[in-house]
C-alpha cells in the first residue's frame, strides 16, 4: 500500500551541489536584492534627496568666496564623497537592519537553516549590499552630474574603490546587525561609529589642511582610501597612493570579512 | 464530574471600598502630567539615542562646516562663520528632535497597539494635544540646551537679545513638536514616518539658512526662502545671540505665533474626530 503511493509520489530529492551552494548563496543575493527592489522609489530617492541637500548647503555655504583647494572645483570635490557615503551609508544599514529586523520577527531562521555555510551567508548579504550600494551610487552620481564634473578618467578603478567600500561596509553591517539586540544598538553603532568614521574622511575637506593627529587618524581609516579612490578615478584629483589606498581596503575586506565568518560560523548571537 | 460552584465571593471584598470614580473639574490635571510624564520619561530612559546623538551629530556638522570653509568664508552676517553657524546648528538640532519625538511616540504606539493607552483615558483632545506638544517641546529644549552648552565651549556665545533666544527657542520646537503630532496621526507605518522626516522636515531645516545667510541666494531662492517657516525660526534665534537677522523679525514673530495657533487648532480637531486613531 504505501509502497504504491511511494511509486506514484517521487519523494523529493535532496539536492546535491558541490563545494559551493551557488543557488544558495544566489537565493539569499536576490532576497536582498528584494528587499531595495521593492521599495526603490523611497530606497532611492532618500540617498538622492540627502545628496542634494548636503550639495546645495556646500554651494550656499561658501557663497562666491574662492573655495582654497588647488586644482579642483568644490562641485568635484564634494561630489565623489556624497556618492561614497550613499554607497557605504546604504551598504551598512541595509544588512544590519535585515539581520536586526530577522532576529526580531524571528525570520532569522530562514538563513540559518538551509544549506549555507557560514562564508557563503556571509557573503550573500555583503555581495547583495554592494550591488545595492552600487546602484545607488550610479544614481545619486548621476542627479550629481549637473553640477560637478566627471572626468572619469579610470573607470576600473572608481569601480574597485566603490565596490571595495561597499563590500567592508557590507560585512561591518553584518556584523552590527550580528551583534544588536535593539534598535538602540543599531542606532548607536549608526551614529557613533559610521558618521564619525564617514566624515572624517577627507570628505568635504582636503586632507592636508588638517592638523597632524588628525592627519594620522584620517590615514587609518579605510573609508578614507575607498573615497579618495572614486575621487581619483572620477575626477584624476587624489591624496593618497592609489596602490596604497587598494592594498588597505582589500586588506580591511579580508580582515573583517574573516571576522563576521568566524562570528558567523560560531552563530555569535544569532544562534540560541 | 466536579461539581461546579460559583466562585465564592471574598467576604472580605464587601468590607473593602470599592474604587470608586476620580472626579476631577475642568481639567483632568493628573491626567495631563502623567501623560506629560511618560512622554518625558520616554526619550530620557534613551538619553543616549535622543540627547548624545543629536549632539555628536550637530558637533560633526560644525566640525566639517567649520573645517571646510572657516578659512574662505570670513565673514557672514557681520560675525565669522563658526559664530554664524552655532545658533543654526542649536536650532536645527532642537526642531529634529522635537518633530522626532511626537512623531515616534505616535507612531510606536500604533505599531504596538498601546494607543488604546492614549484613547481610551479620560483625556480631552487639548489635554491630548497639550501634553503630547509639551513632551516634544521639553525634548527640543533639552537637546537645545545640551547642544548650546557644547558650541558655547567652542566658540565664544554672546547673547545679544534674551527674548528672541527664548522666544523662538520655545515657538520653534512647539511647532515642530506639533508638525510631528501631525505626522504621526497621520502615518501607519514607519516608513509614512520616515518619508515625512526625509523628504520634508530635513530638506526645510537644512535650506533654512543655518549654514548660510539668505542674502546670499540668487533670484527667485531667495523670495522662496522667506517662505520657509523654518527660516524665520532660525533668522530670529540667530538674531537674538548676534543681532543680525537676514529677514524681518516682526514677520518671524507673526509667522511663529500664527503657525502655532493654527496647528494646535488642526490637532485639537484631529483629536477630536478621532483621526486615524479610532476604527
Amino acid at each position: 500500500m504505501t509502497d504504491s503511493v511511494g511509486a506514484r509520489i517521487a519523494a523529493p530529492r535532496a539536492r546535491s551541489f558541490g563545494r559551493v551552494n551557488w543557488l544558495g548563496l544566489w537565493s539569499l543575493h536576490q532576497r536582498e536584492f528584494g528587499r531595495f527592489t521593492k521599495g526603490y522609489i523611497d530606497n532611492l530617492l532618500g540617498p538622492v534627496v540627502t545628496s542634494l541637500l548636503f550639495f546645495a548647503v556646500f554651494r550656499l555655504a561658501l557663497g562666491g568666496q574662492s573655495w582654497n583647494v588647488p586644482g579642483i572645483a568644490l562641485g568635484d570635490f564634494v561630489a565623489p564623497a556624497l556618492i561614497m557615503m550613499s554607497i557605504a551609508e546604504r551598504a551598512l544599514s541595509s544588512t544590519s537592519a535585515s539581520i536586526l529586523y530577522d532576529k526580531h520577527t524571528g525570520a532569522l531562521s530562514d538563513i540559518l537553516m538551509p544549506p549555507l555555510s557560514a562564508l557563503e551567508r556571509v557573503l550573500g548579504y555583503a555581495l547583495s549590499a554592494t550591488s545595492t550600494g552600487l546602484v545607488i551610487g550610479l544614481v545619486v552620481a548621476l542627479c550629481l552630474a549637473p553640477f560637478a564634473h566627471y572626468a572619469l578618467g579610470d573607470l576600473p578603478a572608481i569601480l574597485l574603490f566603490a565596490a571595495g567600500g561597499g563590500l567592508l561596509f557590507g560585512l561591518l553591517g553584518v556584523l552590527v546587525g550580528m551583534w544588536s539586540t535593539r534598535w538602540d544598538h543599531y542606532t548607536a553603532a549608526h551614529t557613533f561609529v559610521f558618521i564619525p568614521t564617514s566624515f572624517f574622511s577627507g570628505m568635504f575637506l582636503p586632507v592636508a589642511v588638517l592638523p597632524e593627529f588628525a592627519q594620522t587618524l584620517v590615514a587609518l581609516n579605510p573609508f578614507y582610501y575607498a573615497l579618495d579612490g572614486v575621487r581619483g578615478g572620477l575626477t584624476g584629483w587624489r591624496e593618497a597612493d592609489p596602490i596604497l589606498g587598494a592594498t588597505v581596503l582589500i586588506g580591511c575586506n579580508l580582515l573583517v570579512g574573516a571576522i563576521v565568518w568566524r562570528l558567523m560560523a560560531r552563530g555569535y548571537r544569532v544562534k540560541p | 464530574m466536579p461539581v461546579m460552584t460559583p466562585p465564592a465571593s471574598n467576604p472580605t471584598s464587601s468590607a473593602a471600598t470599592t474604587p470608586a470614580v476620580r472626579h476631577f473639574g475642568p481639567v483632568n490635571w493628573v491626567g495631563l502630567w502623567t501623560l506629560y510624564l511618560k512622554e518625558v520619561r520616554r526619550f530620557a530612559k534613551v538619553a543616549t539615542q535622543t540627547i548624545l546623538a543629536p549632539l555628536v551629530t550637530t558637533l560633526l556638522f560644525f566640525a566639517i562646516f567649520t573645517l571646510a570653509l572657516g578659512r574662505a568664508v570670513q565673514n557672514v552676517g557681520g560675525v565669522s562663520f563658526p559664530e554664524f553657524l552655532g545658533p543654526g546648528l542649536i536650532m536645527m538640532a532642537m526642531v529634529q528632535n522635537a518633530f522626532a519625538n511626537t512623531s515616534s511616540s505616535l507612531v510606536i504606539a500604533k505599531i504596538q497597539g498601546n494607543i488604546v493607552d492614549l484613547v481610551m483615558p479620560p483625556l480631552s483632545p487639548a489635554e491630548l494635544t497639550f501634553a503630547l506638544a509639551a513632551g516634544g517641546l521639553t525634548r527640543g529644549i533639552a537637546v537645545g540646551i545640551t547642544v548650546g552648552i557644547v558650541i558655547a565651549l567652542l566658540v565664544p556665545i554672546h547673547i545679544h537679545d534674551v527674548f528672541f533666544v527664548l522666544f523662538h527657542a520655545l515657538a520653534a520646537s512647539l511647532m515642530l513638536s506639533l508638525l510631528g503630532i501631525l505626522g504621526g496621526l497621520w502615518s501607519e507605518k514607519f516608513d509614512h514616518i520616515a518619508a515625512v522626516t526625509n523628504f520634508v522636515i530635513t530638506p526645510l531645516s537644512f535650506l533654512s539658512g543655518a549654514f548660510y545667510s539668505a542674502e546670499r541666494l540668487p533670484g527667485i531662492w531667495h523670495t522662496v526662502a522667506h517662505f520657509n517657516p523654518f527660516f524665520y525660526m532660525i533668522d530670529g534665534f540667530r538674531y537674538g545671540f548676534i543681532g543680525h537677522a537676514d529677514g524681518s523679525l516682526t514677520a518671524g514673530l507673526a509667522v511663529l505665533t500664527l503657525a502655532n495657533i493654527a496647528l494646535y487648532a488642526l490637532i485639537h480637531r484631529l483629536f477630536a474626530i478621532g483621526y486615524k486613531l479610532r476604527p
